[in-house]
């Protein structure tokens, strides 16, 4: 279980390296992005440490179940669909935001929403498989996709076309006071950790997790990456011109005697790999806390047909951000993003909080 | 497991989401697809000014034609051009003139024409980055006359089109001193960047094919000074520690040359304006009066300091007195030093700073003889 938490923990870093996390720091790289980013480091890591601290308290119990321990039915059954709705809202507008960026990148020549028919109804069919196949599917991506993502990185860094100059002039301005959005974004790093409301279902009961050096290491690798490769790449002026800033910043890099010379087509094809398996694993934690509001409903880890619950809980996910889809664009979504991220990091904050106040009550009688 | 009834009764409703999945799948029958043989694929591209006042621009295209033989000299290219009032309208027309689907895709050199480039290149570099299909890797360069003629050449040696200026700009075949390098984004990078500026390989067509050793020197904007090949050379060892290039001194009235094998060159830029260059080349001698072998290195190596030390402030002063930064001196300053106003003051700065160069000269050998 151990690496399973890892995989959940790095695909949630490496794909908030594309998406709007990138853009809501580099557009404050000049009040307060970088010192966001050392508190975003500090908070993020003391959130992933006290939640795998707390549920590792509850092995086998998933979020809606200890929940369930500790508050009157009435507040489970409010708080459980805004859970559902977080999980949901977080992995449709990352699939929402990656078909605009695929779209506007590589298919210009039809409509948005005909892209994300293929792409969602793929998540569909993922979503509805059970925790142990969508964990068996996670590994299996980023088994193939971490490798490749981390060359590019380690690709970008050693390229002698990196101005460390600019690097080095915006990190200058760590002298600024963070700013909240900065740090909405920053956190939303390290929330890989979150999964496991889940997928603590799983876990056997002596379960501990072991090598959470591993947060604070991959998280700040990435953080800084996601933030200072672009300047980099593209200057500290230049930089903010960019929409879609990290697929420019791989498309200034080519491999000479790759099989692709551009390595924008690797990149894109590799967070197409990441945004699914995203999406797939939000649609499907976001419906077992919609199914766990019933209390007789039993989790199953694994099944050989998936139940006409999870269809239908998965088909209206799609439907539902089909028509999100056909509103959206990129500047309304950034405009959400921004909002997003801060709402996001409290509600995560205070489930946190929560999770270590009842595993202090919880340690008594055991 | 779920009993045999149970299962039985979920399979209409599975079989009919199914039903649904497959229909919704239709309608993405029609995409954009186009087949590779009904495609030009675009292997340059050139932006020229035409001296017309409704249609400013004078686009042209060199498109690869493809052929079953890959032989040097055999390789064929159709040169579409056409005036326009704006870019892309005209990449538009000239789609008019063609049989196939235009594909930029492939397209790695882009060619300013000399006019546009002492004029403005603001809107045509735009527009290269603000489209999705043109690669942030490409080659930019400006002509020596017209990029239409840079277009039309078709060097004897190419295997297949475009394939020369591909690699003389991509390090792969030739690899020049005096060739500088420009891709799309960095161009978009300096134009952008506050304390450092573009500049642009000038290309000029010869009898066999193309001639690239000098390198112009832009403001945010347009040119405005161009270096001489030895100017060239002498910035991209100072800039790039760029090794296999050579350093010139004389000995009474010899020249004597070395090929540089290592290069290391650091500056820093003070806040009271002096900006200090420490240069520091090894090499071996490749050309030579008879007899330098039983010469007194150390004084050889004097003279070719001194020599290196007045050509590098020469390089300085003059791009300071044209105004520009291709060095990027400006953004090491702002690197350097903890203030919000360092750009303004390096603005103020820059006219008056001085420049202190110690150039350490190592000679490791003489070659095979004495």
């Amino acid at each position: 279980m151990n690496r399973y938490f890892y995989y959940s923990f790095v695909m949630v870093a490496m794909l908030n390296l594309m998406l709007y996390v990138p853009a809501v720091l580099l557009e404050n790289r000049l009040n307060g992005a970088v010192s966001s980013l050392i508190v975003a480091l500090v908070i993020g890591t003391l959130l992933a440490y006290a939640s795998t601290s707390a549920l590792s308290k509850f092995p086998g119990l998933g979020l809606p179940e200890i929940l369930r321990l500790f508050l009157p039915e009435w507040l489970v059954k409010t708080l459980l669909p805004v859970y559902a709705f977080m999980w949901f809202f977080a992995s449709s507008f990352a699939l929402i935001g990656f078909t605009l960026l695929m779209n506007r990148v590589l298919t210009p020549d039809q409509p948005a929403w005909n892209l994300y028919l293929i792409l969602g109804l793929l998540c569909v069919y993922g979503a509805t498989r059970s925790a142990l196949t969508i964990l068996y599917l996670l590994e299996i991506t980023m088994l193939l996709v971490a490798p490749l993502v981390l060359l590019i990185l380690f690709k970008g860094v050693r390229s002698p076309d990196l101005s460390w100059d600019a690097i080095y002039t915006i990190a200058q301005y760590v002298n600024r006071f963070p700013t909240l959005s900065s740090v909405g974004a920053g956190t939303f790093i390290f929330t890989g950790y979150i999964n496991m409301a889940i997928f603590n279902r799983v876990n056997p009961p002596n379960f501990r997790l072991k090598g959470r050096w591993i947060i604070p290491a991959t998280g700040t690798l990435i953080l800084l990456a996601t933030f200072f490769l672009p300047i980099g790449f593209h200057g500290t002026m230049g930089v903010e011109r960019y929409l879609y800033v990290w697929t420019q910043t791989a498309d200034s890099m080519t491999m000479r005697y790759g099989f692709i010379e551009r390595v924008v087509f690797v990149f894109l094809f590799l967070y197409l790999g990441l945004s699914l398996m995203y999406a797939i694993t939000g649609w499907n934690q976001s419906m077992e806390f919609i199914l766990s509001v019933s209390k007789k409903y039993k989790f199953k880890v694994d099944y050989s047909i998936a139940p006409a619950a999870n269809w239908w809980v998965c088909g209206s996910f799609f439907a539902l951000s089909f028509v999100g889809l056909l509103f959206l664009n990129e500047r309304i979504d950034f405009e959400i993003a921004e909002v997003w991220l801060i709402v996001r990091m409290f509600l995560e904050a205070a489930t946190v909080l929560f999770l270590i106040v009842v595993s202090w009550r919880r340690k008594k009688p055991i | 497991m779920k009993s045999r009834a149970a299962r039985k009764r979920m399979m209409p409703l599975r079989s009919w989401l199914l039903a649904v999945m497959a229909l919704l799948l239709l309608p993405l029958g029609g995409c954009g697809f186009v087949d590779i043989d009904k495609r030009f694929f675009v292997v340059a591209v050139a932006i020229d000014k035409s001296g017309s006042e409704q249609k400013p621009y004078r686009i042209t295209l060199r498109l690869s034609i493809p052929n079953s033989k890959i032989e040097p000299g055999m390789e064929k290219s159709q040169v579409e051009t056409i005036e326009a009032a704006e870019i892309s309208e005209g990449v538009r027309r000239i789609k008019a003139l063609l049989d196939k689907e235009l594909d930029l895709g492939h397209c790695k050199m882009f060619v300013l024409g000399k006019k546009l480039s002492h004029d403005d290149i603001s809107d045509a570099v735009d527009w290269m980055v603000r489209r999705r299909d043109i690669q942030g890797s490409a080659y930019v360069a400006m002509a020596g006359s017209q990029g239409y003629d840079i277009l039309q050449k078709m060097p004897l040696s190419e295997r297949y089109s475009g394939n020369s200026l591909f690699l003389t700009f991509g390090g792969d075949g030739t690899r020049s001193s005096y060739i500088r390098t420009e891709h799309l984004f960095d161009l978009q990078r300096r134009r952008t960047e506050r304390g450092m500026d573009p500049y642009l390989p000038v290309i000029r067509t010869t009898g066999n094919g193309y001639e690239v050793d000098r390198l112009a020197l832009l403001d945010k904007t347009k040119v405005r000074t161009i270096l001489t090949p030895e100017e060239t050379q002498l910035f991209n060892q100072l800039d790039q520690q760029y090794v296999n290039s050579i350093i010139k001194t004389k000995l009474d009235g010899h020249p004597i040359i070395l090929t540089a094998t290592d290069i290391s060159s650091r500056y820093t830029v003070s806040s009271n304006g002096i900006l200090k260059m420490k240069v520091n080349i090894a090499g071996a001698i490749e050309e030579a009066p008879n007899n330098v072998f039983n010469q007194d290195w150390g004084e050889l190596q004097k003279m070719f300091e001194r020599d290196l030390e007045k050509d590098a402030m020469a390089l300085f002063q003059k791009i300071q007195k044209a105004g520009v930064d291709p060095f990027g001196f400006g953004l090491r300053y702002r690197a350097t030093h903890l203030s919000s106003r360092a750009y303004q003051e390096w603005l103020e700065m820059y006219p008056r700073l001085k420049f202190e160069i110690q150039a350490k000269v190592k000679i490791q050998g003489t070659g095979l003889i004495k």
